[in-house]
C-alpha cells in the first residue's frame, strides 16, 4: 500500500479545483483582429445574458495533473517491497584461481552461488571481497566478477569487519577454505551460508622473491626465493631462475606438506629476474614470479674533472653509484666542483671553493632536517671550509658550524645541494667522513636510500596453500533466508511524470502561439 | 505635373492622375456642389485673362493659347493657362484609424490613392487643397495650398502616413476645429463607429460649404477565413468577444455592414451630403467619377 513520508503535502491536491475554477472562462481562443466588433455581434459564440455556461479551458486538466503529480512527489510516496538483502563475501586470495575439474574455484563457486540465489525470492545482492571489504562492488554482474578475478591475490584477505556485518542482511561466504583466519568473524558471528570449493589439495608455490646488491661485487645481485608446499602431499619441483639474458640458475627441490625452503642465487645485474617452478600444478599463478630489479641499478653520476681525488674515490667506491663517461647526458646526478655545467633536470651537488681553506668558526652540528640515524659523526679538527655559504629563503641547512652553513639544500625546481667543505685537505683523507658525506648528499638529492636497497615481491605467507583448513571442514551452514520488507521511494517517478506533463504543456503553448502568429500573419497579408 | 519617384509606387501613376483629372475637370468646374455661404476664390485655372502657369499642349486645347516662345525653348507645344474667374478651397479628410489597417490595410491604401487623385485633380483646376488625417485626434495636417509643388507636399505626406495597427480610434469630429474659412470637405473613411459617424458628419457640415463622404469598405473584413471559435478583437478599442466563425457568421457580419451603410446613406441624403459606398475591389476612377456625377445631381 502506498505510504507517504510527508502526507501533509497531500493537502495540495485541493489546488486542483482551484485550477479548474481559474480556467472557468473557457478555452483560450485564437485572437483575430477585426475592424469593428459590432459587425460580429450576432455571431457571438455564446450570450452571457442567456446564462449559458461555457466549459472550462481543457488545458486545466493538464495543469491540474502536473500539480497533482508534484504534490504527490513532495509528499514522498513509498511502496512496500519484499526483498532479501544478501552480502556476498568473496575470498579473493590467490588460491581461488586454482583450477578444479571444470574451472577455477572462482568460476565453480560463482555458478553455485547463482544457483542458490535463484532459490531466494527478491534477492538483492551486494558483492564485497575479503581483500577490500569496505569497497562495495554492487550486484553480481559479470563485470564485477571479472574485476574480482583480476585482483585476486593482490591484497591479503581477512575476516569482514564487524561494522559491515549488519543483522538485517544475510551474509554469504564464497571461499575455498584454505585460510582458516577467514572464518574467524568478529563477535562470534558466522556466515549464513558458506559456499566452499576445494577439490585440489596439491600445490607448490613461489611465495616471495627478493634481491639485493652483492656485497662483494656491485655488478651482481644476490637473489633469495621462498618456495612453499601448500598442499597435503610431498612434492618435487625444479626452480629455474632466469633473466633477460637467459637461464641463470636451476635447483631441484623436495618439499614436505606445509614446508618451505629458501633458494639463493647470485646473478649478474639485469633489469628483471624471473623464477619458475617446474612442473606446473593446478595453481599456475604462483608457479612463476617476476622481480623488477630497476631499483637496484647503479645511479649514473657525472663528475667534474676538477673534483678532488678523495671525492672521485668515494663515488667510485659507492656500490650504488657509477661514474658516467665524460660528456654523457643521461646522468641522474652531477657532482660539480666549479667547471661542470649543469645538465638540464639532473640533480646536482656543487662543491664550492673560492678561498683559502680554514677551520670552521664554531662547533659542527647537524640540522633537524637530517634524521638522527643518518647523522655522521664529524671530527671538527680534521675539517676545513673553503668557501662562504649564504642561506637564502626556502633553503634547508643540513650542516652548520656555528652560524656558518656548511651544507645547504637549495630551494628550487631541481635538486641542488651546495657545500663549502674542503674535500682536498689531507686531514680529511684520513677518516671515513668523505665517503659517508658523499653517500648522505647523494641520498639527499636522489630522494632515497642508496645503500642496502632490497627489491622484493611477497605474495604473503600461506599464499601457496590450497587445501582447506581442518577447522573449516564442518562450517557449511545455511540459515533460512529472511525476507525483509523495505519501502521503495517513488518520488523520482512522480517528478519525472510531472516534468513530462510540463513538457506537454510547453509544447501545447508553443503550438498555440505558432497558430496565433500564423493566423495573424494571414489576416494582415 | 512631376511627382517624386519615391512616392510613385504607393500612389496612382502620373498618367492615371492626369487622365482622371481631365475626366473630372468638367465635373469639378462646371457645377461644383456648393452650399449657402460659398465664396469665390481667385487663381483657378480656366477661362480668364490673368496668366497662371504653363502646361503641355493636349488635343482639344485652344491653339491661340499656345505660348510660342516656351514652345521654342522646350521644343514641344506648351500652352498658357489663365486664372479662372472662380475657384474654391477644399479639405481632404482622411481616416487613419486602426480599422483602416486591418486585412492588409487594403482600405488604407485605397483611401490614399483616392485622396491623391482628388487632390491632384483639384489642384490641376487651381483650387486650394488641404489635408487632414484623423484617428482619435488629428494625426497630420497639410495646410491648404495650390500648384504642382503643393501636390508633391500632399503626396509625400500621404506616403508617410501609416495607420496604427491597434488602438487608434475613429473620431471624425475632431477635424471640425481645424476647418477654417469656407471650404468643401471630402471625407474618406470606413465610417465604422457606433453611429456611423453621423454626429461627426453633422459637426463637419456646419463648418464647410459642401461635404462629400466616401465610405471605403472591404468585403474581406466581414469574412473570417477559418471556421471554429475565435476571440475577436476590436483593433480600435481592444474589446474582445468570442465568436463562432463560419459562413453563417460571415453572412451576418455582411448584413450588419450593409445595414450600417444604409443608415449612413439615408442620413447623408437627408443632410445634403454627397455619399458613395466604395468597395476597394472596384476601380477608384469609376467610383470617384460616379461620386462626382451624383454630387452634381445632388447640388
Amino acid at each position: 500500500m502506498l505510504t507517504f513520508v510527508a502526507p501533509v503535502w497531500l493537502f495540495g491536491i485541493l489546488l486542483v479545483p482551484v485550477i479548474r475554477w481559474l480556467h472557468r472562462g473557457g478555452r483560450h481562443l485564437r485572437a483575430v483582429p477585426v475592424s469593428r466588433l459590432g459587425l460580429w455581434r450576432r455571431a457571438a459564440a455564446s450570450s452571457p445574458a442567456a446564462g449559458e455556461r461555457r466549459p472550462p479551458d481543457p488545458a486545466w486538466r493538464r495543469r491540474a495533473l502536473m500539480t497533482a503529480l508534484l504534490v504527490v512527489a513532495l509528499a514522498g510516496p513509498q511502496l512496500p517491497e519484499q526483498r532479501t538483502d544478501i552480502t556476498l563475501w568473496i575470498d579473493d586470495s590467490l588460491s581461488m584461481l586454482t583450477r578444479e575439474e571444470h574451472g577455477t574455484r572462482f568460476a565453480d563457486g560463482l555458478a553455485q552461488v547463482r544457483t542458490l540465489l535463484a532459490e531466494v525470492p527478491h534477492a538483492n545482492v551486494d558483492v564485497r571481497t575479503l581483500g577490500d571489504p569496505w569497497h562495495s562492488l554492487g550486484s553480481l554482474s559479470d563485470a564485477n566478477i571479472a574485476a574480482v578475478v583480476a585482483g585476486a591475490g593482490r591484497k591479503r584477505p581477512s575476516a569482514p569487519p564487524a561494522a559491515l556485518l549488519l543483522g538485517d542482511r544475510m551474509h554469504w561466504l564464497l571461499t575455498d577454505g584454505a585460510h582458516a583466519a577467514l572464518f574467524e568473524w568478529p563477535g562470534g558471528s558466522r556466515p549464513d551460508r558458506i559456499v566452499q570449493l576445494a577439490g585440489v589439495t596439491r600445490n607448490v608455490g613461489l611465495e616471495r622473491i627478493s634481491a639485493r646488491r652483492s656485497l662483494n661485487d656491485p655488478e651482481r645481485y644476490d637473489v633469495s626465493l621462498k618456495v612453499t608446499n601448500g598442499g597435503t602431499a610431498s612434492e618435487t619441483r625444479v626452480v629455474i631462475i632466469a633473466a633477460d639474458s637467459g637461464e641463470l640458475a636451476r635447483s631441484d627441490l623436495r618439499l614436505d606438506p606445509g614446508a618451505f625452503t629458501l633458494v639463493t642465487a647470485s646473478i649478474p645485474a639485469s633489469a628483471k629476474v624471473r623464477a619458475t617452478l617446474q612442473p606446473g600444478d593446478a595453481l599456475a599463478e604462483d608457479d612463476e614470479i617476476v622481480l623488477d630489479l630497476g631499483p637496484l641499478h647503479r645511479r649514473r653520476i657525472a663528475i667534474d674533472a676538477k673534483c678532488p681525488p678523495a671525492l672521485r674515490a668515494a663515488v667510485a667506491a659507492h656500490p650504488a653509484l657509477a661514474q658516467a663517461e665524460q660528456g654523457a647526458s643521461d646522468v641522474e646526478a652531477v657532482l660539480d666542483c666549479g667547471t661542470r655545467s649543469v645538465i638540464g633536470g639532473a640533480a646536482s651537488i656543487r662543491i664550492l671553493a673560492n678561498r683559502t681553506a680554514s677551520r670552521p668558526s664554531g662547533p659542527v652540528q647537524w640540522s633537524s632536517a637530517v634524521p638522527e640515524s643518518r647523522r655522521i659523526r664529524l671530527d671538527a679538527e680534521r675539517m676545513q671550509v673553503a668557501a662562504r655559504l649564504e642561506a637564502r629563503p626556502g633553503d634547508v641547512i643540513l650542516l652548520a658550524a656555528g652560524d656558518e652553513p656548511l651544507i645547504v639544500s637549495r630551494a628550487g625546481a631541481s635538486q641542488l645541494l651546495e657545500t663549502s667543505l674542503d674535500f682536498s685537505s689531507e686531514e680529511a683523507l684520513r677518516g671515513p667522513e668523505i665517503p659517508l658525506l658523499v653517500n648522505l648528499m647523494f641520498e639527499r638529492i636522489l630522494g632515497g636510500p642508496l645503500l642496502d636497497a632490497i627489491a622484493t615481491v611477497d605474495r604473503g605467507a600461506g599464499s601457496a596453500r590450497v587445501a582447506p583448513s581442518e577447522r573449516t571442514g564442518a562450517s557449511t551452514s545455511a540459515r533460512a533466508p529472511t525476507v525483509s520488507r523495505s519501502l521503495r521511494d517513488w518520488t523520482q517517478p512522480f517528478v519525472i511524470a510531472a516534468l513530462l506533463v510540463l513538457l506537454w504543456e510547453l509544447f501545447a503553448l508553443a503550438l498555440q502561439a505558432y497558430r496565433s502568429t500564423n493566423y495573424a500573419g494571414a489576416e494582415t497579408r | 505635373m512631376a511627382t517624386q519617384v519615391l512616392i510613385r509606387a504607393a500612389l496612382p501613376s502620373e498618367s492615371e492622375l492626369q487622365s482622371f483629372a481631365r475626366a473630372a475637370a468638367q465635373l469639378l468646374v462646371e457645377r461644383l456642389p456648393h452650399a449657402q455661404g460659398s465664396r469665390t476664390v481667385n487663381r483657378r485655372a480656366g477661362v480668364g485673362i490673368q496668366h497662371l502657369d504653363h502646361r503641355d499642349y493636349a488635343a482639344g486645347d485652344e491653339v491661340r493659347h499656345i505660348d510660342w516662345r516656351q514652345t521654342a525653348r522646350r521644343r514641344r507645344p506648351i500652352i498658357r493657362r489663365f486664372e479662372s474667374e472662380s475657384v474654391s478651397d477644399w479639405t481632404l479628410v482622411l481616416d487613419a484609424s486602426s480599422s483602416m489597417a486591418v486585412h492588409g490595410a487594403a482600405k488604407w491604401r485605397a483611401a490614399v490613392r483616392v485622396g491623391a487623385a482628388m487632390s491632384y485633380a483639384l489642384l490641376e483646376l487651381g483650387h486650394r487643397v488641404g489635408l487632414l488625417a484623423f484617428g482619435g485626434h488629428v494625426l497630420s495636417e497639410v495646410p491648404r495650398g495650390r500648384g504642382q509643388h503643393h501636390y508633391a507636399a500632399i503626396a509625400r505626406r500621404l506616403v508617410e502616413l501609416q495607420p496604427a495597427r491597434a488602438g487608434e480610434r475613429s473620431e471624425l469630429g475632431v477635424c471640425a476645429r481645424h476647418l477654417h474659412g469656407a471650404a468643401s470637405v471630402f471625407a474618406i473613411s470606413d465610417f465604422l463607429a457606433d453611429d456611423e459617424m453621423r454626429r461627426d458628419l453633422s459637426a463637419l457640415l456646419q463648418r464647410c460649404t459642401a461635404l462629400h463622404a466616401l465610405q471605403v469598405s472591404d468585403a474581406t473584413e466581414t469574412e473570417l477565413q477559418a471556421a471554429g471559435e475565435f476571440d475577436l478583437v476590436d483593433v480600435e478599442t481592444g474589446a474582445r468577444m468570442q465568436a463562432r466563425a463560419g459562413e453563417d457568421a460571415n453572412a451576418r457580419a455582411t448584413g450588419e455592414r450593409a445595414a450600417m451603410t444604409a443608415r449612413l446613406r439615408s442620413f447623408c441624403a437627408r443632410s445634403g451630403i454627397a455619399f458613395t459606398d466604395w468597395d476597394v475591389a472596384q476601380s477608384w476612377q469609376h467610383t470617384l467619377l460616379r461620386h462626382l456625377i451624383q454630387a452634381r445631381s445632388l447640388c
